[in-house]
């Protein structure tokens, strides 16, 4: 009985739950573009006293896809995700719109400056990387390359404390 | 009438190649083919779309390899061991019925409408340089008379191009002429009346230019040089296109041309709108005015086109094509032309088409029944 | 076999030894056996290794519920503490270092996902009941993901049961309505007929709007409706046998109706554009005057007619925009319409 209602406080919390999505908006030359979604990102995104913090939000590189299943193998393997199967993102702070943290991916740490606003239960951040930031190989295919510049966004729920 | 151009004109305005296939995120033609404008022989990046995001997988065994399904894209079943040159054959043909179900009028013929030879030779980094090559039958216009002497084996396409930056090329030979939205349909209203068909092609410059989000094009052209002289379309041509909410594409175009016969202006808005997962849209609006030489007598024509693709699943498209076309502006009446149709890629190398076109004509001196057409077209290429 | 010794293995610090009977049990794969043993005294002192052998069994025999029961009672008699402490730091959005919590506790969390799990799959249509169960199981691939235990797995059977929750939502229809306003344009015959029986066939060709809507149910894949429109518009007509009668014509003439009938489409996209058919009849009105020429009249009855027709829409959001196509059965005229609705 004890364990149904320790659970019952769990759900109360995890009943707030919005979608979480990461999106990464990638250019293509000579023209067009694409995205690619996941809808997995993982971790606690907590709001103190109007600062959020996360200690660890990450995401499984072979959860995204661009619409084209080849594409999505060449995603992956463009990431290195055998490698590196997750892209992490780790000691968030942000406050009135803005914030860092950094972001691991293929290895390689950065900071990243992050813009956000708070939507319901969840909150929408952007971000602007450069994939060679990241010891990235410059991505071609036949003669169709990708932009080095690329714009993330993500949504994800948080807690308040 | 004006509620019918108000309406093609809200979906204008707002949100050979094929054009619809910005509905896969595919905004310029130059991702898959050689002419930065579309149409003609596809890149090996096009092969592999064809072969992995447009062809179903019917005939392919399952589970479906991705990678051997663009391995197998190449000419010969098979990744092209040397880099300079590449080779197509396409054909296309259909049955067209005329007035079906009519037992008096019923009218069916198969008609070849296109059997090519291509190649391209291509050097430099990044393919700068091209000479595209494009022999093959090109049928006579119905309106040419029986008997006439005019061979119908003839080169399509002959030009040689070159990328001084990957944004800008300059291309030279016989190419279609630059203009509007280049729908498959050559007998759609909005390439007939600018005389930008499929048989329309002109020896020319031609200037491409891609910016970080628009694209266009320039052309001078002296006519075709196999015609005779004094039938050449001479002029120049521009066309220029915007991304917007970064997956549509907002564009217009103008043509000037004459020969000793006739003046010809044309210009267009058009609007192709990605609808994802393959699905869009696909608008255009334009005026033609034609001015026959020695006569102060000059008419101006307006078409319209909206054609939408819906995509169920992978290989699949259904469509509706409405088209309009004014003979005048100066009268009020004007032609409706409506069909749907339903588009099958089988594979990579095999398209199945369907086409059902209505015609209405609506005047105010005459009523008279609406025709029918349908056509059954199989495009094969390798 | 391999698995459950592997079980067994992480229970054998200080696990009671298993009766002999459940042991042999479980080597000849007889889990009916094991079960009826339990069934008999649930409430038995047993060891934990004899309720392992009795999970697995239970899962083997797919009695989901009882596994989970069991599942539970395994956790609160020998990883409570364990239990509550990590429970408490998912609450507070903690980092949780899964080497904290012994391999037999995220086994057991294991068990109780994917016993979870095969229950949700088993239903077949969406209730109360499939929201209560998918609770749990949220929460214990939450657990697992925190514990980063078997991710890749745990991941993969997540997609399929949310698939699965996802086709027991879709499959339920909801009742929908919409507004639409069409262009549209349609023919209509008539007849000339002279005082000496001669006759003329004529076409009115028409154009005009039609203002109405639809209601029906939608899942996923389906919509059934019926739609209905005012029609108005106006058209003309000219005679051609210019051998009965010169010179008649009419421009403008108004034409109103209505025109009402059922539909079914497919929704082929996640924006909910769809294509389907249409059986609507038409009734409109329209009156041509009868010419001066004496001698002649029209014969044109207000006309009831039946239409099979195309339909297409790429919805944007609540609003979309519309095509119809139709052939009027067993005539040659077609009626077609362009034009915008919105969902409310």
């Amino acid at each position: 009985m004890k364990f149904i209602l320790v659970m019952a406080i769990i759900f109360a919390s995890l009943s707030s739950f919005a979608e979480e999505k990461v999106t990464i908006f990638v250019t293509m030359t000579p023209a067009g573009s694409f995205q690619a979604v996941s809808k997995k990102p993982k971790g606690n995104l907590i709001k103190e006293n109007g600062l959020f913090t996360a200690d660890k939000i990450s995401v499984s590189i072979e959860s995204f896809k661009t619409g084209i299943d080849l594409r999505d193998e060449h995603f992956w393997k463009h990431m290195q995700s055998s490698k590196n199967p997750k892209a992490t993102l780790t000691g968030l702070k942000a406050q009135g719109g803005k914030g860092v943290a950094q972001l691991e991916v293929n290895g390689v740490k950065k900071p990243v400056t992050i813009s956000y606003v708070e939507k319901g239960p969840e909150v929408l951040a952007k971000f602007k990387l450069k994939a060679s930031d990241f010891s990235l190989p410059k991505a071609e295919y036949l003669g169709v390359g990708v932009d080095n510049d690329v714009n993330v966004e993500v949504s994800f729920p948080y807690k308040t404390r | 009438m004006n509620i019918l151009l108000l309406l093609l004109t809200l979906f204008s305005v707002k949100a050979s190649s094929y054009s619809n296939f910005i509905g896969h995120g595919y905004t310029s033609c130059l991702n898959c083919h050689f002419n930065p404008f579309g149409g003609g022989p596809l890149n090996d990046y096009g092969r592999v779309v064809a072969a992995t995001a447009i062809g179903s997988t019917l005939l392919v065994s399952k589970p479906v390899d991705e990678e051997k399904l663009a391995y197998m894209s190449g000419f010969l079943f098979r990744k092209p061991k040397q880099n300079w040159l590449r080779t197509q054959l396409n054909y296309r043909g259909f049955r067209v019925v005329r007035n079906p179900g009519s037992t008096e009028n019923e009218e069916a013929k198969w008609i070849n409408m296109q059997a090519d030879a291509r190649a391209v030779l291509k050097f430099g980094e990044n393919d700068k340089f091209i000479t595209v090559l494009n022999f093959g039958y090109a049928p006579l216009p119905t309106s040419v008379p029986e008997g006439t002497e005019s061979s119908e084996w003839r080169s399509r396409e002959h030009y040689v191009g070159y990328r001084f930056t990957p944004k800008f090329g300059l291309y030279a030979g016989l190419m279609d002429k630059v203009f509007g939205i280049k729908v498959i349909e050559h007998i759609a209203f909005s390439r007939v009346s600018p005389q930008v068909t499929q048989n329309d092609q002109t020896h020319g410059v031609t200037a491409h230019y891609i910016g970080e989000s628009w694209e266009m094009g320039a052309q001078g052209f002296v006519g075709n040089l196999t015609q005779d002289e004094d039938l050449r379309m001479k002029g120049g041509s521009f066309t220029f296109e915007k991304t917007t909410f970064g997956i549509h594409r907002l564009g217009a175009s103008i043509k000037s041309s004459e020969n000793e016969y006739l003046k010809l202006l044309a210009y267009s808005v058009h609007a192709r709108l990605n609808l994802k997962e393959g699905s869009a849209i696909l608008t255009e609006l334009g005026q033609t005015n034609k001015k026959p030489e020695n006569t102060t007598d000059a008419t101006t024509e307006r078409f319209g086109l909206l054609q939408t693709y819906l995509r169920p699943w992978r290989g699949t498209y259904f469509l509706a094509n409405i088209e309009y076309f004014n003979r005048d502006i100066n009268q009020d009446d004007y032609t409706v032309r409506w069909g749907p149709g339903l588009q099958y890629f089988m594979g990579q190398r095999i398209e199945l088409r369907f086409d059902l076109y209505n015609t209405r004509s609506f005047a105010l001196k005459s009523s008279t029944r609406d025709s029918w057409m349908y056509l059954l077209q199989t495009h094969i290429w390798f | 076999m391999v698995l459950i010794s592997l079980f067994l293995s992480l229970f054998m610090v200080s696990a009671g030894a298993a009766s002999s009977g459940l042991k042999q049990a479980i080597k000849s794969k007889n889990y009916q056996q094991i079960s009826d043993t339990y069934q008999k005294d649930m409430q038995k002192n047993y060891s934990r290794e004899e309720l392992i052998i009795i999970s697995y069994s239970l899962r083997k025999l797919k009695f989901f519920r009882q596994d989970i029961k069991l599942n539970i009672r395994i956790i609160n008699k020998h990883y409570s503490a364990k239990h509550k402490k990590l429970l408490n730091s998912i609450k507070r959005g903690d980092s949780i270092d899964g080497d904290d919590y012994p391999e037999a506790l995220k086994v057991l969390y294991w068990n109780l996902f994917t016993s979870y799990g095969e229950i949700i799959k088993g239903y077949d249509e969406d209730s109360k009941l499939v929201e209560a169960d998918n609770k749990y199981f949220t929460l214990f691939s939450k657990i697992l993901s925190e514990l980063e235990f078997r991710e890749g797995k745990v991941d993969k059977y997540n997609d399929a049961i949310i698939a699965h929750r996802q086709y027991l939502t879709n499959k339920i229809f909801h009742f929908k309505k919409s507004w639409s306003l069409l262009y549209v344009s349609w023919q209509q015959d008539a007849t000339l007929k002279s005082d000496s029986g001669e006759e003329a066939g004529l076409i009115v060709t028409n154009k005009g709007f039609c203002v109405g809507g639809d209601v029906g149910y939608e899942n996923y894949l389906y919509h059934f409706y019926f739609d209905g429109c005012l029609l108005y518009g106006s058209g003309g007509v000219k005679n051609n046998d210019q051998d009965l009668i010169e010179n008649y014509q009419q421009s403008n003439v108004p034409a109103y109706g209505i025109k009402a009938g059922p539909g079914a489409s497919i929704i082929v996209s996640s924006s909910k554009s769809r294509i389907g058919i249409k059986l609507p009849m038409i009734y409109s009105v329209q009156k041509l005057t009868t010419p001066s020429d004496p001698g002649f009249s029209i014969d044109q009855d207000a006309s009831l007619t039946f239409i099979g027709s195309l339909y297409s829409r790429w919805q944007f959001n609540k609003w979309y925009f519309q095509t119809e196509f139709g052939k009027y059965l067993k005539q040659e005229q077609t009626f077609w319409g362009l034009g915008i609705g919105k969902e409310f």
